[in-house]
C-alpha cells in the first residue's frame, strides 16, 4: 500500500475508532507526507465518517459515539483546512440550518440529526433550543444555508414550524430554501402538506434519505 | 363509597435498596440542589424561590444554594392524605398515606391516530383533536379496570388551528368521563389558558372551592434535559399555585444521553428536581395535593427514544421507596417505552407494569407513544390491568394463616388427592381465579378452526367495537352549555397566529 493510502486508511480509522490523538497524528502525517489536504479531508476523514454513519444506520453504533466521531473528525478537518489553498475548499454535500423551534428545549433529536448529517458530509450549523423564528433565518442568509431544519417535540410549539415557513414567505424567501420539518411532536405528511414543507420526518436515517433527495432536485 | 384501587399489600413487595442506601440517594440529591440548581425559564418563579432562602442567579435564570432544611420542612406540609376525585364520587382516588391502594389507567396523549385499512392492508395516519380526546375518554370510562381516565388522544387538531388546545382537551375529558379527569398539561398562552381551565373545572365540581376541595384532574410538569424548567412548565406550576391544582412533577433526564449512566445517579438527580418542586409548590400553596412521578427515565442510546432498562426500573423502585418511606407520600409511574412498534410497546408494557405494581407504585400509567395510537391498545392496556389487579388482589393468599395453610383440608384428602375438585374449601375459593379481559383462552384446536384470530389485530378489534357503545352518565345539560361558552370564549381571546 502506498504511504498516501496508509495515511488516508489511519485519518478514516481515527475517525471511527473516536480517537482524537490518532487524528491528529495522522493529519499531521499527512501534512509532513505532502498529501493533498483535499484528498486527507474527503477520501481519509470522510470515509471514516461515512463507516460511522452506516454503523449507526444499522443500529450497530449508539448516539454518543457518533457525536464523538463528528468531533474528531471536526478537529482534524479544521487542521487539515488551514493546508488547502484558497478556492480549492471541499464542498459539503449540503449545508444546513437546525434548530428547536420557539418554546421548546428539547434538543436531543437536534443533536442527533446534526450528528449524522455532519458524519454524511452536510455542514450543519445547530442554533440549539427555543429559537425564534428570526434566527433561523439569519443564519440561513449569513451562511448561504441549503436547508432550513426546524424541531418541535410539544404538540403545542408545533405551529412554530408553520410561522416559520409563513415568515419566509412573507419575505420572498420561500425557493431559496429546502424546509424540512421534525420531532417528536409527530408531524405527519398532513402536516407537511399543510404548512407547504418540503420534507418531514421523526427519524434521523429517514430524515437523511429525504435531504439527500431534495438536495439532488434542488 | 369508591370502589377504585387494588389494597397493596403490607409488605412482600419490591424493594432494591436497604434504608442506609436510601438515606445516600437522599443525601446526594439534597447535594445536587446545593451545588448544580434548578433552572426556572420564569421571573415570577425565580422571585418566589428567591423569597423561599434560595439563592438566584437571575441572569443564568439558576437557583442555587438550596438549603436542605428548607426544601424537607415544605415537603412536610405536603398531605398524606387526600382524594383526586371523579365527578362520580364512585370513582374517587383516595389516598391514606403512601402504598395502600393502587389505581390504574392507560396513558398517552398521542396527536395521531391510526387505523387499520383492511383492503390495503395498512395503517391509515390521522390527526386527532378534541373529538377524538372524548372518544377515548368514553371508552376507558367504561372500562373497571381502570380506575381514573388519562387523555390518549392529544387536542393537536385544534393546537394546530392555533386554538388553545388544553382547554379544548380538558372540556372533552370532563364530559367523556365519570372518573378522575387526569392531566392538565403545558400552554402557550401563559397561565391564561390554565384560568379558563379552572372555570371549566369551577363548573362540573360546582364552584372554584368545591374544585379546591374534590380536585378533577390535576397538572403535570417535567423537566427537561437534566433540571431545566421551561417557561411552559414553569407557567404551569404558577397555574397550580394560583388555583390550587395538585401537581405531579417528574425529572425526564433521559440516560445515558442527557442524564448519568449509572442508575444511583440518574435516581438522585430525579429525587433532587421532585423535591425541590414539591417544596416550592408547598410553600407556597401548602396543604394542595402533591404525588412524586417516580420515574428515573432512560432512552436508548443507539436511536434516543425512551426506552425500558435496568437503570429507569431499579431507579423507578429507588425513587418509590424514598417517597414512600421517607416522605410518606404517594408516587406515580408512567410504564411501557413510548414510540415503537406495536409488538415492542405491547411486550414492555407488560414487563414493566409487572415490575411496576410489585414496586407499589400508587399510580400506575400504562403508556403508550405519544404519536400515534391505534385505538385497540386500550383494549391491550385493559388486559395488562386486568391480569395485574387480579395478581395484586390475591397477594394476602400467600401469608401462611391457618386458614391459608389448610393444613386440616390436606390431611382429609389426604395422599391421592381425588378429593380436591369438589371439596368446598377449593369451591369456595374459585372466584379467587380470574379470567381475562379479551385473550382467548381456548385450547389451540379451537382457536385454529376459526382461523387463528390475533389478540391485538382482531380480539382487540371486536372488543374496541363493543367499549365503543359506552357512554358515560352526561353532566347537567346547562352544565354543558356554560361550559362550551367558557371554551368558545377561551378560543375567541387565546387563538394565536
Amino acid at each position: 500500500m502506498a504511504e498516501k493510502d496508509k495515511i488516508l486508511e489511519k485519518l478514516a480509522k481515527a475517525v471511527v475508532d473516536r480517537d482524537e490523538k490518532a487524528a491528529m497524528a495522522a493529519v499531521k502525517e499527512a501534512i509532513d507526507a505532502k498529501v493533498d489536504p483535499v484528498e486527507a479531508i474527503t477520501k481519509g476523514l470522510s470515509a471514516g465518517i461515512k463507516q460511522v454513519g452506516e454503523q449507526f444506520g444499522n443500529g450497530e453504533l449508539p448516539i454518543p459515539f457518533v457525536m464523538l466521531s463528528g468531533q474528531v473528525l471536526g478537529k482534524a478537518s479544521e487542521e487539515l483546512q488551514k493546508h488547502v489553498p484558497k478556492g480549492q475548499m471541499p464542498k459539503p454535500l449540503a449545508t444546513m440550518v437546525i434548530g428547536t423551534v420557539s418554546g421548546d428545549i428539547h434538543n436531543l433529536g437536534t443533536s442527533i440529526v446534526t450528528a449524522v448529517f455532519n458524519a454524511a458530509g452536510f455542514r450543519m450549523y445547530n442554533l440549539g433550543v427555543d429559537q425564534p423564528v428570526e434566527n433561523f433565518i439569519n443564519k440561513a442568509e449569513e451562511v448561504k444555508a441549503d436547508i432550513i431544519g426546524a424541531s418541535a417535540l410539544m404538540s403545542n410549539t408545533l405551529l412554530q414550524q408553520k410561522f416559520l415557513v409563513d415568515t419566509l414567505k412573507e419575505r420572498g424567501l420561500r425557493d431559496k430554501y429546502i424546509y424540512m420539518v421534525g420531532g417528536g411532536a409527530f408531524p405527519g405528511e398532513e402536516w407537511c402538506n399543510e404548512i407547504g414543507a418540503d420534507g418531514y420526518a421523526t427519524d434521523v436515517s429517514i430524515a437523511l434519505e429525504k435531504a439527500k433527495k431534495l438536495i439532488e432536485k434542488k | 363509597m369508591s370502589r377504585t384501587g387494588v389494597t397493596l399489600p403490607s409488605h412482600g413487595l419490591w424493594n432494591v435498596c436497604n434504608r442506609e442506601e436510601l438515606e445516600i440517594i437522599d443525601n446526594a440529591a439534597y447535594k445536587i440542589l446545593n451545588d448544580v440548581g434548578v433552572f426556572m425559564d420564569d421571573a415570577d418563579l425565580l422571585k418566589n424561590a428567591e423569597k423561599m432562602g434560595f439563592s438566584v442567579d437571575y441572569g443564568k435564570k439558576v437557583v442555587t444554594a438550596i438549603p436542605e432544611y428548607i426544601v424537607r420542612e415544605n415537603v412536610r406540609k405536603a398531605p398524606r392524605n387526600f382524594l383526586l376525585a371523579g365527578r362520580d364520587p364512585e370513582w374517587d382516588l383516595i389516598f391514606e398515606g403512601p402504598g395502600r391502594k393502587q389505581f390504574w389507567a392507560p396513558e398517552c396523549g398521542a396527536t395521531d391516530r391510526l387505523d387499520w385499512d383492511e383492503k390495503k392492508k395498512t395503517y391509515v395516519r390521522s390527526r386527532v383533536g378534541s373529538k377524538d380526546t372524548l372518544y377515548a375518554a368514553k371508552i376507558v370510562d367504561g372500562i373497571d379496570d381502570f380506575d381514573f381516565n388519562l387523555y390518549l388522544f392529544d387536542a393537536a387538531e385544534e393546537g394546530h388551528l392555533g386554538l388553545p388546545s388544553e382547554l379544548n382537551k380538558m372540556n372533552a375529558m370532563l364530559q367523556g368521563t365519570t372518573k378522575w379527569a387526569g392531566h392538565l398539561c403545558t400552554t402557550v398562552s401563559d397561565i391564561k389558558e390554565h384560568d379558563y381551565v379552572a372555570k371549566l373545572g369551577a363548573e362540573v365540581a360546582g364552584g372554584a372551592e368545591e374544585l379546591r376541595k374534590r380536585p378533577l384532574f390535576w397538572t403535570v410538569y417535567n423537566y427537561i434535559g437534566t433540571l431545566q424548567l421551561n417557561r411552559f412548565n414553569s407557567w404551569l406550576l404558577r397555574a397550580a399555585i394560583k388555583h390550587h391544582f395538585p401537581i405531579m412533577p417528574a425529572v425526564t433526564a433521559g440516560a445515558p444521553l442527557m442524564g448519568p449512566a449509572m442508575a444511583a445517579g440518574n435516581t438522585a438527580l430525579s429525587h433532587a428536581g421532585v423535591l425541590f418542586m414539591i417544596a416550592l409548590q408547598q410553600y407556597y400553596d401548602p396543604g394542595t395535593a402533591a404525588v412524586a412521578n417516580n420515574i428515573v427515565f432512560t432512552l436508548d442510546p443507539f436511536g434516543g427514544k425512551g426506552s425500558m432498562s435496568a437503570m429507569g426500573t431499579l431507579g423507578s423502585c429507588a425513587m418509590n421507596q424514598l417517597w414512600h418511606e421517607f416522605y410518606g407520600l404517594p408516587t406515580a409511574q408512567y410504564s411501557g417505552v413510548g414510540d415503537g412498534s406495536f409488538d415492542e410497546v405491547a411486550f414492555t408494557l407488560n414487563h414493566s407494569e409487572t415490575l411496576q405494581q410489585l414496586m407499589g407504585t400508587d399510580m400506575m400509567f400504562e403508556q403508550f407513544s405519544g404519536g400515534a395510537l391505534d385505538p385497540r391498545m386500550i383494549v391491550v392496556a385493559a388486559e395488562i390491568a386486568h391480569q395485574g389487579r387480579h395478581f395484586m388482589s390475591n397477594f394476602d393468599e400467600i401469608r401462611p394463616t391457618a386458614e391459608n395453610l389448610a393444613l386440616d383440608v390436606i390431611k382429609e384428602v389426604g395422599v391421592m388427592g381425588e378429593g380436591w375438585m369438589t371439596h368446598k374449601y377449593n369451591i369456595d375459593r374459585l372466584k379467587r381465579w380470574g379470567k381475562t379481559y379479551s385473550l382467548d383462552t381456548r385450547p389451540m384446536d379451537t382457536w385454529l378452526e376459526e382461523g387463528a384470530p390475533s389478540w391485538v389485530f382482531d380480539l382487540c378489534k371486536e372488543k374496541l367495537k363493543e367499549l365503543e357503545k359506552h357512554e358515560p352518565k352526561p353532566l347537567p345539560k346547562d352544565t354543558v352549555a356554560r361550559m362550551n361558552a367558557i371554551v368558545k370564549e377561551g378560543n375567541e381571546k387565546l387563538k394565536v397566529g
